[in-house]
């Protein structure tokens, strides 16, 4: 559970950070984006079982609730892969360091920009629909640890 | 092993969802919507200005923090509003049903 939580966190300051493109620069973008989709493949494979779960019920019996959650985190992948690959397809550090040369296409850079927008209110959508899970976990975490120190000073 | 076979999925799934995106995006068939659905950048006509508006920014590669807090600004204000709308209308929905269970519930105790 810790180990969820702080990769969560992680993934979200990571992706925060990324975002700024103006403020990172785009050697620090172009790396930390490699950084980010490395961790959203961890963030995946340790919600493998819910994955799973979800994707045997989905189409037998699954809460109205729960459908929903799953369809955005579907998205939510799906915008990943967007972003991800047209990221390295008008990447101008890493894969020039490889020492390829990708033609320069208005369209990947329109859909990377564009992608990243969607992935801002997807992100919103996920944290939203695991808000409960968040806030108890927070409470957990780093509010009772306070509370019980607080106790004992 | 096992943990090798769920990164292999998920890399799987990755690359074919590439591979199909990227046909799509270089066959010759969707160019006409590409063209049309990309907004066009400046460039010609209207010159003039110096900040000149229309296209994206080219970013620099070297960092710069006084972009720090509206950059991050950006990005965090619209997604503490898809948070903040999501939340409200979850709890408004449970709500009604929650009245409605009630109802529902008080009826059955009346007949």
């Amino acid at each position: 559970m810790l180990k969820n939580y702080g990769i969560d966190i992680l993934l979200f300051l990571a992706f925060i950070i990324d975002m700024n493109v103006h403020f990172t620069g785009l050697v620090i973008h172009e790396w930390l984006g490699l950084g980010l989709a490395v961790i959203i493949v961890i963030h995946l494979l340790l919600h493998w079982k819910w994955m799973v779960a979800i994707i045997k019920r989905f189409f037998v019996k699954l809460p109205g609730r729960e459908r929903f959650k799953s369809l955005i985190d579907i998205l939510f992948f799906i915008d990943f892969i967007l972003v991800s690959l047209s990221g390295i397809l008008v990447s101008k550090v890493i894969i020039l360091s490889l020492g390829i040369t990708l033609p320069h296409s208005v369209f990947w850079r329109w859909l990377h920009i564009q992608s990243a927008d969607w992935g801002i209110y997807l992100l919103g959508l996920h944290l939203a629909l695991n808000w409960r899970w968040i806030v108890s976990t927070t409470k957990r975490y780093f509010l009772k640890p306070f509370q019980k120190l607080g106790g004992l000073a | 092993m096992r943990t090798l076979y769920q990164t292999l999925v998920i890399f799987f799934l990755t690359l074919l969802l590439s591979v199909a995106l990227y046909a799509i995006g270089t066959a010759e068939w969707s160019q006409p919507y590409i063209e049309e659905m990309v907004p066009a950048r400046g460039g010609g006509g209207g010159g003039g200005g110096g900040q000149g508006g229309g296209g994206h920014n080219h970013f620099s590669e070297a960092p710069s923090p006084e972009y720090a807090f509206s950059g991050s600004f950006k990005t965090l204000f619209p997604m503490t509003m898809t948070i903040f709308v999501v939340i409200i209308i979850q709890k408004s929905f449970k709500q009604t049903q929650d009245t409605q269970k009630m109802r529902r519930k008080l009826k059955e105790r009346d007949s």
